[in-house]
């Protein structure tokens, strides 16, 4: 088991890694020079050389790739060009709008879909089934950013009861929740419907086994049934696949941020792009990427927690 | 057991033949110049003049919407065009040729898969500037590790058949043996993971262009299209409409065309 864990903790390693040297890359491949990009073509030549001096541009590639690698796994993330602070820091504000916007989607996404997915898998092949199969499928192909565009035009132009977009901070909880209302049912919604599917065809499988019937004959009630002894096996498959779902997630969040006008880390990088931020740019995408790394590190120690019968020498 | 045409495939290959044929069309003829302003008639509703409505610069939303279909084609053929080929011919090397090769290859595709198009897409904008380039570049090199496993496992299955070892043994090249003889026995399932990746990559290029780090302006994309559509929500519903439906039916076209073909091809599997 723990043979199978370091592996796991290598590769996401190795996927930081990669993040980062992707980033570096980014500022190291842009056409022409760097710091005309981002100034322009007006600057002066000591601000031009103030820049070259910050992004660490008088040193060759190699020397610098070094250096931004140790920069990284320090948690040094360097300062941006364009608000004159410290990337850590900016990415740090904008996450108190980021993690509780995909906490409480995924929440939301996982209290939808379990029963309906359970519901889905018992009724299998009956018109409730097909009704939940068929919007869990719309749910899927329709866009995130389309929903929202929807949600904002029936419940904030329409009917004038939710705020369109725009975030006030957490000084009042209740206000907080109250803008964040749309956005978090236009992530969840595709998140459930992929759940949804998930768990239904999960535990279709398990439900035709032997030991169902057997849990059955006991006499056991379905509720028990399913959820004790069903569930646990048809959480496998769903785990392992959980891990690209935090990425999706993620995703589906930084778009979000968007259509709603949020001051989240997505909003952040698309400013950040406009800018030629480059610091910035490098930053957020290794922050984002450590996320799903880290959430992909857990999906693996759960699967091992969760299926005590294989060993993974 | 008998092939069957099941009620996805069907709907799945009328809905993507109905988005190719507006595409198509879009080549030939067009109600409207896509991008001709007109501003007698900003946002109006849809009419006998425009069928659909008109946008905020009183351009033709039917035009456009058939405009973004060709958009739409284009960018899902190379995004998974370039996925397809590479992953397939990284996948076919790695499965037949095993050893060390096939180790470093899986062990940096594996790494690679953890990291969303939008993350590529936003590096690849910061190189070489948000467009359609920079995306279709982003979604194909994303969908490279789902080809790659797809075409290693396919390979591996194939290989201890009698006929691959008869092939070896008649002294075929390996090159032969896996272009000629393992690639087209595992053509089926690469086709249909690409039918797939194509919803996919539509779906995710609208959201790039919606973030403006995809097709940009003048080019008429369906996610662009929404972006612009959101500032006058509060006067039109109708440009808002229109690319969503369009996108939705071009997505659940190829995600039922890929699961109905995966029926139709291996009838065992249900």
């Amino acid at each position: 088991m723990w043979g199978y864990l370091l592996g796991r903790l290598l590769q996401a390693l190795f996927t930081l890694w990669l993040a980062a040297t992707l980033a570096f890359l980014a500022l190291l491949l842009v056409p022409g020079d760097p710091v005309q990009t981002i100034l322009g073509l007006e600057a002066s030549p000591e601000a031009e050389n103030a820049l070259r001096e910050q992004l660490g541009l008088n040193q060759t590639p190699p020397v610098r790739y070094i250096h931004w690698l140790v920069q990284v796994a320090q948690g040094n993330l360097g300062n941006s060009i364009r608000y004159e602070q410290p990337v850590t820091e900016l990415i740090g504000a904008r996450l108190s709008v980021t993690l509780p916007l995909a906490f409480l989607s995924l929440l939301l996404a996982t209290a939808v879909a379990l029963p309906l997915g359970v519901l889905a898998a018992k009724q299998a092949g009956r018109t409730l089934d097909l009704l939940l199969t068929g919007l869990a499928l719309l749910g899927l192909v329709l866009p995130s950013f389309w929903v929202g565009l929807l949600l904002i035009y029936l419940f904030a132009v329409h009917l004038g009861l939710l705020p369109s977009g725009g975030f006030p901070g957490w000084s009042s909880l209740k206000v907080a929740l109250f803008h964040l209302l749309l956005p978090v049912v236009t992530v969840a919604l595709g998140r459930a419907a992929l759940l949804t599917r998930m768990i239904r065809g999960s535990l279709l499988e398990v439900l035709a086994q032997d030991y169902i019937r057997t849990a059955r004959a006991k006499g056991l009630s379905e509720r028990w049934v399913v959820y004790k002894h069903a569930m646990r096996n048809a959480a496998l498959p769903i785990v392992t696949v959980l891990g690209l779902e935090f990425a999706q997630l993620l995703t589906a969040t930084v778009v979000v941020e968007t259509v709603f006008g949020l001051p989240g880390l997505g909003t952040l990088v698309l400013t950040a792009l406009e800018a030629r931020d480059y610091p910035l740019i490098q930053g957020i995408v290794l922050v984002l990427a450590a996320f799903i790394v880290a959430l992909n590190l857990v999906t693996d120690f759960l699967y091992v927690l969760l299926d005590p019968r294989v060993s993974y020498a | 057991m008998p092939r069957r045409l099941t009620l996805p495939l069907k709907i799945g290959a009328f809905l993507v033949t109905a988005v190719v044929t507006m595409a198509l069309l879009s080549l030939f003829w067009l109600p409207n110049d896509p991008n001709a302003p007109n501003f007698l008639h900003r946002l109006s509703p849809p009419s006998p003049g425009y069928p659909l409505g008109t946008d905020h610069l009183g351009r033709d939303l039917l035009a456009r919407v058939m405009a973004g279909a060709q958009n739409a084609l284009y960018v899902g053929l190379i995004s998974v065009g370039i996925g397809l080929g590479l992953g397939a011919l990284l996948g076919l090397l790695g499965g037949y040729l095993g050893g060390r090769l096939d180790r470093i290859l899986g062990f940096f595709l594996e790494a690679f898969y953890a990291l969303p198009p939008l993350l590529l897409a936003i590096l690849f904008a910061a190189i070489l500037n948000p467009g359609a380039a920079s995306s279709m570049l982003a979604i194909g090199l994303a969908t490279v590790p789902a080809f790659y496993r797809l075409a290693r496992a396919g390979v591996l299955s194939v290989r201890a058949q009698a006929y691959v070892e008869a092939a070896i043994a008649q002294g075929a090249s390996s090159a032969r043996v896996m272009f000629r003889h393992i690639l087209p026995q595992i053509s089926g399932s690469i086709l249909v993971q690409g039918s797939l990746a194509f919803a996919a990559a539509i779906l995710i290029e609208a959201a790039l262009s919606y973030l403006g780090l995809g097709t940009q302006p003048p080019t008429a994309s369906w996610g662009r299209m929404l972006r612009e559509a959101q500032g006058f929500l509060f006067l039109s519903p109708w440009p808002a409409i229109w690319p969503g439906i369009c996108i939705a039916v071009a997505v659940l076209g190829f995600n039922l065309l890929g699961d109905g073909l995966r029926d139709y091809l291996d009838p065992r599997m249900k």
